[in-house]
């Protein structure tokens, strides 16, 4: 599996262009009240990044094909050949610590991915956000909408509709199964992670995270036996008895 | 209507480049040790295994014959009742002569991860009530609980319903599923998202860290204002420069925000799968030990306080607890702002600590 240079290339010029328009948008200074169509300019030309976020919704929409091998510099193939190796039966004695090895990179592939399409949907509620500012703005030129006296009031007001778009965003299902998906994810990484340490401190000898939490379970199961016990061979209150207690 | 010229544009930017620069050289001369948070003096009086209880020092004579127990949750850390000087619901009850107590469940770590509800209601948090009843020599002492420490207080309360002679919830979550009511969309995103996920899902991260770190949970309510969350240390900073008093203001709620607790893993599963998720309390499913928490044992006097704008935990959430107590004596304190608003802004200061003394004077 190779990288796409010509969709890259292609996304880059594209990029440039909108790069180059927007530098071409600064206003001079002047002591004119501005329009509406000079306010869209300036506010394209402070927020590039969004004017090359503009360009997303292609990379957006092929995020969510993880065989896409733009968004998915390794190649597709990749996490379908960490798949195949993770899906594979076992044996006994033979190549244990590699399977471990192996489903750990299949765990961050999966984080990765399930990454990008997060990224994907927050910068199409950005997108919106900005379309929803550029309408106002115009609005406001055309039929007297809200006053903007200031560039602070502007920002607060660009400031206000993004907060709505992303309110909006995050409760739709999409944006929900993408995060539980992120979420899922690097906790799933996290635990391979795990089982590879407890993987070199059984072959060391150091007590693992697995060991130290049954050791705790222990204790505290003992601790609330102790209670109960002095609880039931209490008439009176127990004050905090069989849990360390310290009267300071 | 679009009205201002570029040269207006320029000369607000002058203004804001004035601000970051007066900004910059009044956080120069600002120490870490001078943001103190917390400061009402007081003394550790019991400690069990991480859970301290803390006497404040009286600063008069005692008005109150029974002192006052504040329970916090697990999710962040008590200190927000006492925030600064002048800005804290601890000072403001010592002033009117109550004796007040509170409750820190110190730093939960991986070793924690066993601790459960039970333990923290029924073990720790009775430990406290029962040492101060014998302290004092007294039958019934009153609980003050403040967001999932009112949730720990309810079940208290519950099971132990001689123990407590008058209840007081703070921005308390009672029906975890009200929020469906709520029209503003900036409200109870944190139960939509809980319920979003799966139960495999808590459990996951559980097993993954031993507990809910503190910071993810910073994380999670940083998406219940996301624009906020991005302006807050670069746009929000112009309005904090204003001045000394409202960058020390800032500063200190920095320094609440930081002291996260992680929070024990087993008591986040039931907080998150059989309250958030479940909704098992509203329902009279919810037990602890086995026994069910029946809201309707709540036969002693109680005051719910909520805040109208708070986006955490929806008024409709709080709410939903005046059909279920057993009690007649129940009172209701909707107060204007937001969940921490409530104790830290400078708009309720006074009405919620005079509103919670007022309401104990008629019943003490």
């Amino acid at each position: 599996m190779s990288f796409n240079y010509e969709k890259a290339n292609s996304l880059l010029a594209e990029w440039l262009e909108r790069q180059r328009t927007a530098f071409r948008s600064f206003p001079s200074v002047s002591d004119q009240p501005g329009n509406a169509s000079q306010a869209a300019e300036l506010w394209r030309s402070y927020m590039l990044w969004l004017t090359l976020a503009r360009i997303l919704p292609a990379q957006s929409d092929a995020i969510e094909d993880p065989t896409d091998p733009l968004v998915a510099p390794t190649g597709g193939g990749l996490e379908g050949l960490v798949g195949r190796a993770n899906e594979s039966p076992s044996f006994a004695t033979l190549w244990d610590a590699d399977r471990k090895s192996m489903r750990s990179y299949g765990a961050w592939l999966e984080m990765r991915n399930a990454s990008a399409a997060h990224r994907g949907l927050l910068d199409k509620a950005w997108q919106e956000a900005h379309r929803r500012f550029l309408v106002e703005l115009a609005k406001a030129e055309a039929d007297g909408g809200p006053l903007i006296d200031s560039w602070r009031k502007g920002l607060d007001h660009w400031l206000a509709i993004a907060n709505q778009c992303l309110l909006e965003t995050q409760r739709t299902d999409e944006f929900l199964q993408t995060q539980k998906r992120l979420l899922r994810s690097a906790m799933d990484y996290r635990l391979s992670l795990r089982e590879l340490a407890e993987e070199f401190c059984e072959i060391h000898q150091i007590p693992g995270r697995g060991e130290l939490d049954d050791l705790s379970r222990t204790v505290h199961e003992l601790r609330r036996e102790l209670r109960a016990l002095k609880r039931r061979d209490s008439a009176t209150p127990v004050t905090g008895q069989g849990r360390g207690v310290v009267g300071c | 209507m679009l009205k201002f010229s570029a040269e207006q544009y320029l000369k607000e930017m002058a203004e804001s480049n004035r601000r970051i620069a007066d900004g910059a050289k009044m956080l120069a001369q600002i120490k870490d040790d001078d943001v103190q948070i917390a400061t009402t003096p007081k003394e550790a009086v019991l400690r069990q295994d991480k859970t301290t209880l803390y006497r404040y020092l009286p600063t008069r004579e005692p008005s109150l014959r029974l002192p006052v127990l504040v329970v916090y949750g697990l999710i962040g850390r008590y200190t927000m009742a006492d925030l600064q000087e002048d800005r804290s619901l601890i000072r403001n009850l010592l002033n009117q002569g109550v004796d007040v107590y509170a409750v820190d469940w110190g730093n939960p770590g991986r070793a924690d991860r066993w601790q459960s509800l039970e333990d923290y209601i029924d073990g720790y948090l009775d430990g406290c009530v029962d040492f101060i009843r014998a302290r004092h020599g007294i039958d019934a002492i009153n609980v003050l609980g403040i967001c999932e420490g009112g949730v720990f207080t309810l079940c208290h309360a519950a099971l132990h319903p001689e123990k407590v002679k008058n209840l007081i919830v703070t921005i308390t979550p009672v029906d975890f599923h009200a929020d469906v009511e709520e029209e503003r969309i900036e409200r109870g995103f944190l139960n939509v998202w809980t319920r979003s996920l799966d139960a495999e899902d808590i459990d996951r991260i559980v097993d993954a860290f031993g507990y809910v770190p503190g910071q993810f949970m910073g994380m999670v309510f940083s998406m219940l204002t996301p624009v906020k969350s991005l302006t807050k240390y670069n746009v929000d900073m112009l309005d904090v420069f204003d001045s000394e008093d409202k960058l020390m203001n800032f500063l200190r709620m920095e320094k609440w925000l930081a002291d996260r607790p992680h929070h024990p893993g087993e008591a986040a599963k039931q907080w998150l799968i059989e309250l958030y998720q479940q909704n098992r309390l509203v329902k009279g499913e919810f037990t602890l030990d086995g026994r069910p928490v029946d809201l309707s044992r709540l036969t002693m006097p109680v005051l719910n306080v909520y805040a109208l704008d708070d986006h955490i935990i929806p008024p409709s959430c709080s709410k939903a607890l005046a059909p279920l107590v057993g009690t007649k004596d129940y009172s209701e304190i909707a107060l204007p702002g937001g969940h921490v608003g409530v104790f830290v802004s400078g708009k309720s200061q006074g009405i919620v600590g005079k509103g919670i003394v007022d309401w104990l004077r008629e019943r003490c």
